[in-house]
């Protein structure tokens, strides 16, 4: 497993955590534990997301940063096997 | 995976609820050829599609279909407009809407089976016409037959 690919799984990690203190949070609105869980989770998925943005290129169609080139086209789709090393 | 934006893709400003139009339009997403089908079909025609280009076409008008269902105009919203309980989903009143099976009425006449979500015509030539058209939002009759990539 390569850089990208701790990174990857990493921000897989935290988007699992942050998507089931969503859930939780959707039944339990005012739970202060489940809060500071989640924005401690979510400061953090954003930090990883930006952080792999800028080393190895998108994740959604809003992060291209190349003024010269459009990069969400490029290679490799999450379901090709170069992604999924 | 998806995120939800909790806005609608075009602003919405209903002056007159209609029942009969909201069915059309619940017909138009989630019903036979509706946004529901064919974003199915755009993304997964993604993975036999060998132009990056095309990959993120398909990508971005997949989802976007995605958003028409979820976040265009909702039927509901059209049919209630601001002005909540105007009239009732069963009955007459209600353009006959069924409460839970929004999908069971659609403008053709047909029921929602699962054949609507599947991909249909060639696939090689399908391929070719989107190659064609990029941008054309159009999942109908492919201009070329028998094209070979």
């Amino acid at each position: 497993m390569n850089d990208r690919e701790r990174l990857k799984k990493k921000i897989h990690q935290y988007d699992f955590a942050l998507y089931e203190t969503i859930l939780y949070l959707d039944t339990h609105p005012t739970n202060k534990k489940a809060l500071a869980y989640y924005s401690k989770v979510r400061d953090e998925a954003v930090k990883l997301r930006c952080e792999y943005n800028s080393k190895y290129g998108m994740l959604t169609a809003n992060d291209n940063n190349d003024p010269n080139d459009w990069h969400w086209i490029d290679k490799p789709w999450p379901w090709e096997k170069e992604a999924n090393v | 995976m998806w995120s939800y934006d909790k806005k609608l893709q075009f602003p919405v400003k209903i002056k007159n609820p209609n029942a009969n139009y909201a069915k059309i339009i619940i017909s138009q997403l989630g019903g036979p050829d509706g946004e529901l089908a064919a974003s199915m079909r755009y993304l997964n025609q993604r993975y036999s599609m060998p132009y990056g280009e095309i990959i993120g076409i398909l990508t971005d008008v997949g989802i976007e279909d995605e958003n028409c269902t979820l976040n265009k105009k909702s039927p509901y919203t059209e049919a209630y407009g601001e002005r909540k309980g105007d009239f009732t989903f069963s009955g007459s009143a209600g353009g006959g809407i069924h409460r839970y099976h929004p999908y069971k009425h659609t403008c053709l006449s047909l029921h929602s089976y699962r054949a609507s979500y599947q991909s249909s015509g060639q696939p090689e030539s399908f391929r070719r016409s989107q190659k064609q058209c990029i941008g054309h939002h159009s999942d109908r009759q492919p201009r070329i037959q028998n094209a070979k990539l």
